[in-house]
């Protein structure tokens, strides 16, 4: 059923004019299931080409129908999920539910979004002299270039993708090479749903080569990413250079702060299951468990059990919990993280090796007193391995989760108003969810600040960058 | 002789004298001053007192911070008179045109100040039991650097975004006019803003931006400048995941409709134009007139032109300065003797006047080519370039043909074309029957290559601030 991926240029599915390809590999086995095209410069130009008409035309569109559009493939996202799904459970290795969460979790986005685009609202502006009018009216930005990561195939595309169409931009999407599939299903909607040629472009290839090339090209006026911090850092770099806007959704290390007064049985079973999710390889994973002394033991305890109790396997199979990881090189980074952090005195609760020697499965991990200058304690794990250390005070737990450059996500549980009030305003973060799981909904903002970047990704802020704002004053003649 | 301040730095709240370069007036070529340039243990106060600052500033309340704020517009606005001297005599323009800089500024310091009091956060619509919640938080220490052509309402523009929405700043103000800023810093200082919340410091640009923009507690850069020296601070800026605010150059296309009056619209253009000898990013500069008036807007621009007085800014009679360095004087007679070279005609001006201070004659070309060199630079000078173009189509085309989006203004009558004016020309500010491009209470700012993000209006602390989503399940 996963067939090989082809580029999508100016309303076509095609192999790569060189017909190159790179093959895909299933993280549950090590198997190859198929083929991603590999576009080289001259499919690039052609996008490019497709980018600036494809603008021409969709911003003309009124947001009613561009709305309308959108809202369309939206329902073909969710009459499709259970074909979908597979194919990114396949590629990527999450359990089957999860795909499924994640392809509906798209469509509610597109919703989001394609209602946004009708709220795109400018204003007038009170005037200083009679018969002068000042308005304020938003523009799309232009051809925007996206670039997206493997962890959600599917969520970190439609976030770029229906913002940029909301706001009446095109876009060229650089989606991920190791999990072509699920992203191209994604665009195939958006194309029957009647999405004319050349506002929807899709390629692979090399990222380093794509980026360098696209951001810098004149058609381009924007750019979005979300990867890494180091690769962030570079293309901003040159987006700046080159005097691109840009939205920026980078790495966390995300402090997960358990004060003595909380729901111990509630913090532990929320936080080993949103640890395990999608074996830790999420930006806004909860990686640094931070709990108050008086509760640290009971905590350990229960948060341990439940990490144990997880079941790992092949995503495809019912009941697995947590599939295996995106490739070989996140196995030896968890290896590299737990022997340096066990080295300098962390203490191994559970799990610290890989499964097997077939796919990439990895023990869910817990450990426990880690010491702050282990490797783990300041780089972002991104896998299921959870760190836990005893904290004393409320300050002493707000200089610890300010401590690192990252400020994406961050947790607390507290049965006090006070404490809670209080943890929001301190911690340098984007986000904050306090006794629950509750980030990343279409309808509240999802960014960072510090080295996780800066932009939105949801709310009413996430089309802002994608519109430019444009003064018009008018003196009656 | 009008007195000229003495030049310091202010660093976590203390004036401190340092060793520097040599301020010269334009208007004679004569050394004003000294500008000190701040050493790199200076630097390190200023980021220390900064980081301190954003500590006490943060946690002051919105209403207490509007309050001083506000103080030092009102003591900017008393002491108008002398800063005024000081502008005129380290940048040139005239003292009138100095005066209402800094009221302009004080307006500008008004407005944020009482911004300051609305960036609100919301609630989002959630289920029972759950608050979602969006709070704006200041963004941190502010790193801002502002250019010579505004001494006093640009770096105003950055203190006040940057002190109303809660965060410090560090200023490093232009060398070439200092005094504007001093004024500026000393009016806070004396309005009881705590030690460190603002820095002013000067010094090698190059040399202070490399070193501000990547240290870690340094979370957004502010900057107005050129093009070339915004692309390289903004790659800093992303190379070291800081936000900026980017307003750079820009080459104002002013389209003249043929149902407009050619006689009051070349009067006023020429006039604009004349504003800070043309030194202005937003200045008025490709002229692009529906042949059917080409001629008459021409004679009756030119003819105005003429009657602008030029002279030392001192002089009561004086319309336009002179301009601010040998290095614009030199651009003018290049860019001017190209445009020649390419069949543009002389209308008025054409020369410098004299061979002592940097006076340009205020200059009027008409017919000049699409490739002469000053229709693609920005001249930042008393330039205004001339072309026919038969229909509006050709013009807002031409208008759009360089990578700049800054200001644009049009002259008609007719609503079909202000739509068409308004929807398809690709700039940040359009003004239209009139040449005043910003307000404090309007957004200003660039797209392309004139930059990002908004000075003024309700976005104008946007960028000073970041969103915090707090979602919170009451147990």
């Amino acid at each position: 059923m996963y067939s090989d991926v082809l580029l999508f240029i100016d309303g076509q599915w095609t192999k790569a004019a060189g017909g190159r390809s790179i093959p895909v590999v299933n993280p549950s086995t090590g198997e190859p299931i198929g083929t991603v095209a590999h576009a080289d410069k001259s499919d690039l130009d052609r996008a490019l080409e497709a980018a600036d008409k494809g603008f021409r035309v969709w911003r003309k569109v009124s947001a009613f129908d561009r709305s309308k559009v959108m809202r369309k493939a939206a329902d073909l996202l969710r009459s499709r999920v259970d074909a979908i799904a597979p194919l990114l459970t396949l590629e990527q290795g999450k359990p089957l539910g999860d795909s499924k969460g994640e392809t509906l979790a798209g469509a509610d986005v597109i919703d989001w979004f394609a209602e946004e685009a009708r709220r795109a609202y400018g204003r007038v502006i009170p005037a200083r002299a009679e018969g002068v009018y000042q308005l304020v009216v938003k523009e799309p930005v232009g051809p925007v270039a996206a670039f997206t990561p493997w962890n959600f195939p599917i969520n970190q595309v439609v976030r770029k993708l229906s913002c940029a169409l909301a706001a009446g931009c095109s876009i060229i999407v650089k989606a991920p090479e190791e999990t072509p599939a699920s992203p191209a299903e994604l665009i195939r909607c958006f194309a029957d749903a009647g999405v004319p040629a050349g506002v929807i472009n899709l390629v692979y290839g090399v990222p380093s080569e794509i980026s360098e090339y696209l951001i810098p090209h004149p058609i381009i006026r924007k750019m979005s990413f979300t990867g890494s911090t180091a690769v962030g850092k570079q293309l901003a770099a040159i987006a700046g250079a080159h005097m691109k806007r840009v939205t920026m959704e980078l790495g966390g290390h995300a402090p997960s702060i358990v004060f003595d007064d909380a729901d111990i049985d509630l913090a532990a079973k929320l936080l080993s299951v949103n640890k395990l999710r999608n074996a830790g390889q999420v930006c806004v994973s909860p990686t640094r468990l931070l709990v108050q002394e008086a509760v640290y033991d009971q905590f350990v305890g229960k948060f341990t059990e439940g990490v144990k109790a997880a079941r790992v396997g092949d995503g495809m199979e019912s009941g697995t919990q947590m599939g295996p990881m995106a490739n070989e090189r996140r196995i030896s980074a968890m290896e590299a993280f737990i022997g340096d952090a066990v080295q300098k005195g962390a203490s191994l609760k559970t799990g610290g090796h890989r499964i097997g020697n077939k796919g990439n499965y990895f023990e869910p991990t817990v450990l426990t007193d880690v010491p702050m200058n282990s490797r783990i304690m300041n780089e972002e794990p991104f896998g299921p391995v959870a760190v836990i250390a005893p904290f004393k005070s409320f300050d002493d737990v707000v200089e610890e989760a300010n401590r690192l450059p990252y400020g994406l996500a961050a947790y607390a549980y507290t049965r006090s108003a006070k404490t809670a009030q209080a943890i929001a305003a301190s911690v340098e973060t984007g986000m904050i969810s306090i006794n629950h799981h509750g980030l990343a909904l279409p309808e509240v903002p999802f960014g960072g600040v510090k080295d996780s970047g800066y932009g939105s990704e949801g709310g009413s802020e996430a089309i802002e960058a994608y519109l430019n704002t444009k003064f018009v004053t008018q003196a009656g003649l | 002789m009008p007195s000229y301040p003495e030049l310091k730095l202010y660093v976590a709240g203390e004036w401190r004298s340092r060793d520097g370069t040599p301020v010269i007036n334009p208007a004679d070529e004569s050394i004003l001053g000294t500008v000190p340039h701040a050493t790199r243990a200076d630097l390190d106060d200023a980021l220390t007192a900064a980081e301190e600052g954003f500590k006490v500033w943060r946690s002051t309340s919105p209403a207490k911070r509007a309050e001083i704020i506000q103080r030092a517009a009102q003591i900017c606005r008393e002491r108008a008179g002398e800063d005024a001297v000081a502008i005129t005599l380290e940048q040139g323009k005239p003292l009138a045109q100095a005066k209402l800089e800094i009221l302009r500024g004080c307006d500008i310091i008004d407005w944020d100040a009482t911004e300051g009091r609305r960036v609100y956060g919301r609630v989002i619509p959630s289920e029972p039991g759950m608050r979602n919640t969006v709070l704006r938080q200041p963004i941190g220490v502010v790193a801002a650097f502002s250019p010579w052509n505004f001494p006093m309402s640009s770096p105003a523009r950055k203190v006040a975004g940057a002190l109303s929405s809660g965060c410090a700043i560090i200023l490093k103000a232009s060398e070439e006019t200092p005094a504007g800023a001093v004024g500026l810093v000393r009016a806070f200082a004396d309005a009881g803003l705590p030690p460190g919340v603002l820095n002013l410091v000067f010094g090698v640009p190059s040399e202070v931006s490399e070193y501000l923009i990547p240290q870690p507690s340094v979370r957004l850069v502010t900057f107005t400048g050129s093009i070339p020296v915004g692309k390289h601070l903004s790659a800093m800026a992303g190379e070291h995941m800081k936000p900026a605010i980017m307003e750079l150059g820009g080459h104002a296309p002013v389209i003249v409709c043929d149902d407009a009056d050619p006689e009051a619209s070349a009067a006023t253009s020429a006039i604009t134009k004349s504003r800070n000898s043309g030194q202005v990013c937003i200045s008025p500069t490709r002229f692009f007139v529906q042949e059917a008036i080409y001629e008459r807007f021409t004679t009756a621009f030119g003819e105005k032109a003429q009657t602008i007085k030029a002279g030392d800014g001192l002089d009561p009679d004086t319309q336009m300065g002179p301009v601010a360095n040998d290095r614009r004087l030199a651009a003018m007679e290049t860019l001017i003797a190209d445009a020649r070279a390419k069949g543009a005609r002389v209308v008025a001006g054409g020369s410098r006047i004299g061979n002592r201070g940097y006076f340009h004659e205020l200059t009027v070309l008409a017919d000049v080519p699409d490739d002469a060199r000053a229709m693609n630079e920005e001249p930042f000078g008393p330039l205004a370039l001339l072309s026919p173009v038969k229909t509006l189509d050709e013009a807002i085309e031409k208008a759009n043909s360089l990578p700049f989006g800054l200001a644009a203004y049009a002259f008609t009558r007719s609503a079909r074309n202000v739509d068409q004016l308004a929807e398809r020309v690709e700039v940040g500010n359009l003004s239209i029957n009139h040449l005043t491009a910003s307000f404090a209470e309007t957004p200003f700012g660039g797209v392309k290559d004139s930059g990002y993000g908004r000075e003024g209006g309700t976005e104008g602390l946007e960028c000073y601030t970041v969103a915090k989503n707090v979602s919170h399940l009451v147990l």
